[in-house]
């Protein structure tokens, strides 16, 4: 048996195990051994059947199979261990012909790459603390939504919600009474834009002809205000904080600091994904190596699987598979390269452990998440072991964060100026 | 006489029998042994006839169950044909 590998490129390798009939033929014999035992043939005894005839009968079968096996033992004997390939290694040729047999195969190795200064690397970070005005802003939106709507017999402004009816107008300007439909506009809403202009210093009886635009053509009605109606938002007292925070806030000022803290929290939050976001386009760019093809698809199909995943088990009917993997092409490059960093970073913070504590936190996290005891989230995980590997990958990429936070230079930057940047971004 | 030689006869019994020479074939009824012969020959050039042995099988009883009963019936009677080779050997297997 012989294992040679040929270079593609410094990180696509051509690998090819070749062997003949001699390094396969205790196997060959084994399974002459094993299927006698099973097969059934008229006129013999079960098991009396004679190795000539099984392998007359069944031997290019057999051998096929034996030949796939060794193939696979191999692999993961013999090529696994000394070339380490990462990604989804990719059969290309498997041939047993002429007692010779020859397995192709492209595998990925791991790129060689050193990890730059990391002091060099500069990140911008959003940092924002919210202010009273946006408290109020939130505040007031959910003043509104607990609000009531009365009727009111005014003209119609921008704060009020108006029932028409709408008659469609055919070609020559007459209605369509038979498709008239009741509508409810409320113009405090931004997609009523189109009707604002022209229902507005209208009041209960009048009818309005509109037109509304589509791409390329507009449709006419004719508009029949029924019902003008005026938010009355809900009064800002001690009994609303309770109701609207759950008991948690029990006055006013209590809610208004409880909303304060869960926007601080969602910036935090979103300051830190994006810093993340950021900090991996940092790293990708300021390191140029290439990723084995393998290890790109294997991405590449990891989001095909996440769309399954989130159409209920199935692509979509016209889901064009290729297309999908083509256009994430960029983004697979940069996943693949960062789990190459990753792998680099955990090397040179070898000192990161994962303690029983750092589990416990996630696990209590999740439990909250789905609306489980940690028990039971606990039993989960330890039946599901791959499960259990991921969350530990992901805790220790949280802690290559923490400690990247240290490492990196860090610009930290306002919420104006940072959306700017961001904008600025997207446009190039 | 279509065919002389119907097809194979492959037990565990006649394979034991394959390493003395002797190779066994269901034929036809009405088959001599000098048919016999010639069809062994021209469908085996390679191998050489020592003797052939011929043996008449009796018919036997046999039967299925059906929705309407037990139907009963016979077996057709058939003709065996033990060929011992002088030299050369045959290779049931080589037309599969």
């Amino acid at each position: 048996m012989e294992i040679t590998v040929n270079d593609i490129t410094s990180v696509d390798k051509e690998l090819i195990i070749s062997a003949d009939r001699e390094d396969l033929e205790p196997k060959f014999k084994e399974a002459y051994k094993k299927y006698r035992g099973q097969i059934n043939m008229p006129g013999f005894r079960p098991g009396k059947v004679p190795i000539k005839i099984v392998r007359k009968r069944f031997g290019d079968e057999i051998e096929q199979e034996e030949v796939s096996k060794y193939v696979q033992e191999v692999f993961e004997n013999e090529v696994v261990p000394e070339y380490e390939p990462v990604g989804e290694s990719e059969m290309l040729e498997l041939n047993w012909e002429n007692d010779e047999l020859e397995a192709k195969f492209k595998i990925g190795a791991r790129p060689e790459f050193e990890l730059t200064d990391l002091s060099e690397v500069g990140v911008d970070r959003l940092v924002h603390d919210v202010t009273d005005e946006e408290v109020g802003e939130e505040l007031d939106r959910q003043l509104k939504q607990q609000g009531n709507w009365e009727v009111v017999e005014e003209e119609i402004t921008e704060d009020n919600r108006v029932t028409v009816d709408a008659i469609p107008l055919d070609d020559d300007g007459e209605p369509d009474e038979e498709n008239k439909t009741e509508e409810t506009i409320d113009l405090t809403q931004e997609e009523s834009e189109q009707f604002r202009d022209d229902l507005l210093g209208h009041e209960v009886g009048d009818e309005i002809d509109v037109e509304i635009g589509h791409d390329d053509h507009t449709h006419s009605f004719k508009l029949n205000v029924k019902k003008v109606e005026k938010l009355h938002k809900a009064d800002l007292t001690d009994e609303f904080a309770k109701e609207a925070s759950d008991g948690e806030a029990k006055n006013v000022d209590e809610f208004k600091s409880l909303i304060k803290s869960k926007i601080q929290d969602y910036y935090d939050q979103s300051a830190d994904d994006l810093f993340k976001n950021d900090i991996i386009d940092s790293l990708v760019d300021k390191h140029d190596f290439d990723v084995p093809e393998v290890f790109k698809k294997q991405v590449q199909n990891q989001y095909v699987e996440r769309v399954k995943q989130q159409s209920q088990g199935q692509l979509p009917p016209d889901f064009d598979e290729e297309e999908y993997k083509e256009n994430m092409e960029d983004r697979a490059i940069r996943d693949a390269k960062w789990f190459f960093l990753n792998e680099k970073l955990q090397e040179k913070f070898d000192d990161i452990e994962i303690k029983p504590e750092d589990i416990d936190q996630h696990l209590e996290a999740e439990a909250s998440r789905y609306g489980i005891s940690v028990d039971q989230m606990r039993n989960m995980f330890a039946q599901n072991p791959q499960q259990l590997e991921s969350l530990r990958n992901s805790i220790r990429e949280e802690k290559v964060f923490d400690r990247l936070k240290d490492e990196v230079n860090i610009k930290e930057i306002d919420k104006e100026t940072y959306q700017e940047k961001h904008d600025e971004d997207i446009e190039a | 006489m279509k065919q002389v030689l119907k097809k194979p006869l492959i037990t565990e019994k006649l394979t034991r029998l394959q390493e003395e020479g002797k190779y066994a074939f269901k034929v036809d009824k009405h088959a001599s042994k000098a048919d016999i012969k010639q069809a062994v020959i021209d469908r085996y050039p390679e191998v050489k006839i020592k003797k052939i042995n011929t043996m008449i099988m009796p018919s036997k009883p046999k039967g299925r169950y059906t929705q309407s009963g037990y139907i009963v019936g016979r077996e057709k009677v058939w003709k065996k044909a033990i060929v011992t080779l002088k030299e050369g050997e045959i290779d049931f297997f080589s037309e599969i």
